[in-house]
């Protein structure tokens, strides 16, 4: 059963049971989606972490879940001085090599575990100024993938033919130094920027 | 190559076009209060969170390229 309005409660082992709202079904199917292709890259440890997350949103937006609304502070400070000091790690580390293999999953589980805390419910009473600027940026963002699945599929209906996903257009550039160097700081910045959204005031 | 160059171009510039037009006609409409409403629910919070990571891991750490 699925609801778009607060769902009738029911407490049960400390947990409180709820019906799952349309936007978490929504976001549920992206990531199921993304972890499909991923099952075709043949990718299991990709397919796992998105599976993973299926199952762990899906027993959240059930209420299976204790509901960890309490936010920890995250000082701005704090956050830059963290994600400089990564930067300057995962800029000169091999690329797929086992130190960068390490970073990577310890600042997943660090950001994975500084998103969950916080509010369960979506936002209401968006401005209509903000609901246009979704759908345009929804419409773009869809667009691209639309692009990237179409090329992923066609590489795979027709494997001699030369592959253009974003993943081989960008690969030359991150495999120089510079490159790997300015993906890192932008995917950083962008990573600080998007753990202190969604705060409610 | 050139198709995906231009095609991608197309959606990032389409995105910043929008969202400078979008801003232009209401202050309200910034890409950070998008954001901040979005990422008020948790399952879109992770999603995004999970999505990020996976594009660092992706290019820097998993198999970047299918050969």
């Amino acid at each position: 059963m699925v609801s778009s309005q607060p769902a009738p409660e029911d407490r049960h082992a400390g947990a409180i049971r709820r019906r799952p709202r349309w936007s978490e079904l929504g976001w549920i199917a992206v990531l199921a989606a993304i972890g499909i292709v991923q099952v075709i890259r043949q990718q299991w440890f990709d397919a796992a972490v998105y599976g993973l997350m299926v199952v762990m949103i899906t027993a959240d937006a059930r209420g299976l879940l204790p509901d960890r609304a309490a936010v920890r502070s995250r000082p701005l400070r704090g956050m830059l001085v963290a994600a400089v000091a990564c930067g300057a790690v995962l800029s000169v580390v091999p690329r797929h090599g086992p130190v960068m293999i390490a970073a990577m999953l310890v600042l997943g589980v660090t950001a994975l575990s500084m998103a969950w805390p916080g509010p369960r419910e979506p936002a209401s009473n968006w401005p209509r100024g903000l609901v246009r600027l979704a759908r345009a940026w929804a419409l773009c963002v869809i667009a691209g993938c639309v692009w990237e699945l179409g090329e992923f599929v066609a590489t795979r209906i027709a494997p001699h033919k030369t592959a253009d996903s974003l993943s081989d257009i960008a690969n030359p550039a991150l495999s120089t130094t510079v490159g790997q160097a300015v993906f890192v700081a932008g995917w950083l910045a962008v990573g600080v920027w998007l753990l202190r959204r969604g705060r409610r005031a | 190559m050139i198709f995906s160059d231009l095609a991608f171009g197309v959606c990032g510039l389409a995105l910043v076009v929008a969202t400078w037009w979008l801003h232009r006609t209401d202050a309200e409409a910034t890409v950070t209060a998008l954001f901040d409403a979005i990422m008020t629910s948790r399952a879109a919070r992770v999603a995004i969170i999970v999505m990020w990571w996976w594009i660092g891991w992706h290019f820097l750490a998993g198999q970047t390229v299918d050969v």
